[in-house]
């Protein structure tokens, strides 16, 4: 009977854990957070970005046909040079689809509408950097105008960069926020929708960075070297700690203050320092500080090596703490998903041992290799499943207005289909 | 189709006028605020140059050492941001072309660098003067003690200006000559003789 339930036990949604609470008793009170039924009222709702009804809609389309302008001219000037456009989207393809796809993936309970996903990516890569190009530009100069001119030159970049850009950025977090607030259900979408602004934002960017090499190389009769050299540098060098990692940080930010109203003013400073901290990491690693770990003794370039070090250095301390707010965020959605299922009365459409095996990427696949283990191939391909629809499961229960409605009931049907599936399958020896 | 949220309007507008200060509002106080600039230069000998928007007088350079040609002057040393140019009259009543200057300015520009690689030369015509240009990427050592080495861009221009042979030379650390470049040809455009 337990074949195709390769967690073993089968225990009740609320049946205690090990450290004597129950699943529906794991309240994001104990993060601090305010109660999940208000997330949970919002989860299963998929909003559009078309929405004509928001104004911010209407922003959104305005300042993209703006951005839209710059970023074809861009584009257009930058094709004159054809291998090292064509090298440059592919390379920065190869590192943004599989961010991408963690990027998603670590919203483990709540996906994300793909379309909203896509709006926040075009307004990283269309509008903030259109937009950013001009500003940072105007900002520099007056930088140049009213500081010394050795310390505009220093400082100029660490100080404009970030602030144009991360508001830039941060402001598409907003409008999306105001397009689809339903949404925005707690930290974790913050830290989705900033992170995918973000990497609409660093691919367009590490484009123009590597055309701009190739240009200003001597020569530049070798259109694949200089981009290949700026990859590392940025890519290789310092992919982790760009402007996914910034407008993460300000996303998550944003994000608790605008879903947790209620929280204690401390809470909410905290969340103020989040934003600070991505600000802060963009002017660090902007910043002309630990440049003595790029020299070389001979003067030539920095080995990739000394790039990572370099990258590491100024950017790991943000990406820790980053890490450390998607397990806390983590931990709230997985405290209203076992809200939501908490009711369910049938074991065989989730059971205790398969909540704790939803709560990371690293528990599911560590209960998706259990079952290949124990079933074969196809037997981790239907836990696979399973999980999906179990977190289907948690979307279309906060949707409808009673558990025994249809659309839930339908749900149950899919998981005790892909159950009955996996117990059939026979255990290997 | 829902109606249309006036309660986010203002919300809305708020985020707006945020997006237009750093935008709109950096175009215009960058277009309201003076940019310093070191003017109309005299680089030797008569010729003068003028500086673009933003671009100030560090010191007039020396001749010294950089050209062993009869009737060098001392010239102009300009900065915007990290980038500098040395503007210099390097030779009077000069009877050869843009590209032989560029030839002497190379082989003494090899012996003052650790390592100095070229692009392609391109002669070219620049305000009715005969003008040699070329990108260098060069590693240089800083001035002072502990000096380090380092990359930098470059770009020479030599050009005939009036029977003066005219060196421009312009540097920038790696990565950087680019956001210049605009500046250094509206600059080198307006090199000419006032007497």
């Amino acid at each position: 009977m337990n074949a195709g339930r390769p967690d073993g036990d089968r225990g009740l949604p609320n049946e205690p854990l090990a450290d004597g609470s129950t699943a529906a008793a794991a309240q994001p009170a104990a993060l601090g957070l305010p109660s999940a039924s208000q997330e949970a009222l919002h989860w299963g709702r998929q909003a559009s970005p078309i929405a004509p009804g928001e104004p911010a809609f209407w922003l959104y389309l305005v300042l993209l046909a703006i951005g839209a302008y710059f970023f074809v001219d861009q584009q257009s000037l930058m094709s004159a040079l054809p291998d090292a456009y064509l090298l440059s989207w592919f390379l920065v393809l190869v590192y943004a689809v599989p961010v991408a796809l963690v990027v998603y993936r670590l919203d483990l309970f709540e996906r994300e509408p793909k379309l909203l996903l896509a709006a926040a990516v075009i307004w990283g890569a269309v509008i903030a950097t259109s937009l950013a190009s001009q500003a940072n530009s105007a900002w520099l100069d007056i930088v140049g105008k009213l500081a010394p001119p050795d310390f505009a030159a220093q400082w100029g970049k660490a100080i404009v960069g970030p602030g144009v850009e991360e508001t830039l950025k941060l402001a598409g977090v907003a409008v999306l926020y105001l397009i689809a607030s339903e949404e925005f259900d707690g930290p974790m979408d913050g830290f989705v929708y900033g992170a995918m602004v973000g990497l609409g934002f660093t691919v367009v960017e590490d484009v123009s960075y590597f055309i701009n090499a190739v240009a200003a190389a001597p020569g530049a009769v070798d259109q694949a070297g200089p981009v290949i050299d700026t990859f590392i540098i940025r890519v290789v060098g310092g992919g982790l700690y760009g402007h996914v990692l910034f407008t993460g940080l300000t996303g998550t930010g944003f994000a608790y203050l605008v879903t947790r109203r209620g929280a204690s003013r401390l809470r909410r400073a905290g969340a103020l320092g989040c934003v600070a901290a991505g600000v802060a990491a963009h002017v660090v690693w902007n910043a002309p500080l630990m440049e003595s770990l790029l020299r070389t003794a001979d003067g030539t370039n920095p080995t990739t090596f000394q790039w990572i070090e370099y990258g590491t250095v100024k950017g790991a301390p943000f990406l820790l703490l980053l890490a450390v707010l998607v397990v806390f965020a983590t931990r709230s959605e997985e405290s209203v998903f076992r809200e939501i299922v908490a009711g369910e009365t049938d074991t065989d459409v989730i059971t205790e041992p398969e909540i704790r095996s939803l709560r990371s990427l690293v528990a599911r696949r560590s209960a998706r290799n259990r079952a290949r283990r124990l079933l074969g191939p196809a037997g981790g391909k239907l836990v696979g499943r399973l999980q999906a629809a179990q977190v289907e499961y948690a979307m279309v229960r906060s949707r409808s207005d009673s558990p025994a409605s249809p659309q839930v009931e339908h749900q149950r049907q899919r998981i005790r289909e892909i159950r009955s599936r996996l117990e059939a399958l026979p255990r290997r020896p | 189709m829902r109606m249309f949220d006036r309660a986010r309007l203002r919300p809305t507008l708020a985020v707006a006028a945020v997006i237009a200060g750093v935008v709109a509002g950096g175009l215009a106080l960058d277009g309201f605020l003076p940019a310093p600039s070191a003017g109309t230069q005299e680089i030797g000998a008569g010729v003068t140059m003028t500086a673009a928007s933003g671009w100030v007088l560090v010191s007039k350079a020396s001749a010294e050492g950089t050209s062993s040609d009869r009737g060098s002057s001392p010239g102009v040393e300009l900065q915007k941001g990290d980038a500098t140019l040395a503007a210099q009259v390097v030779g009077r009543d000069y009877g050869g072309d843009s590209q032989a200057i560029m030839s002497q300015v190379r082989s003494q520009l090899d012996t003052q660098v650790a390592q100095i690689s070229y692009g392609d030369e391109h002669r070219t015509t620049i305000s009715g003067n005969d003008a040699t240009y070329v990108l260098f990427e060069a590693i240089v050592s800083g001035s002072g003690d502990g000096a380090q080495l380092g990359t930098v861009d470059g770009e020479l221009v030599c050009m005939v200006v009036s029977g003066n042979a005219v060196v421009v030379e312009v540097a920038a650390p790696q990565g950087d000559l680019q956001f210049v470049t605009d500046d250094v040809s509206a600059m080198v455009a307006t090199v000419r003789a006032s007497r």
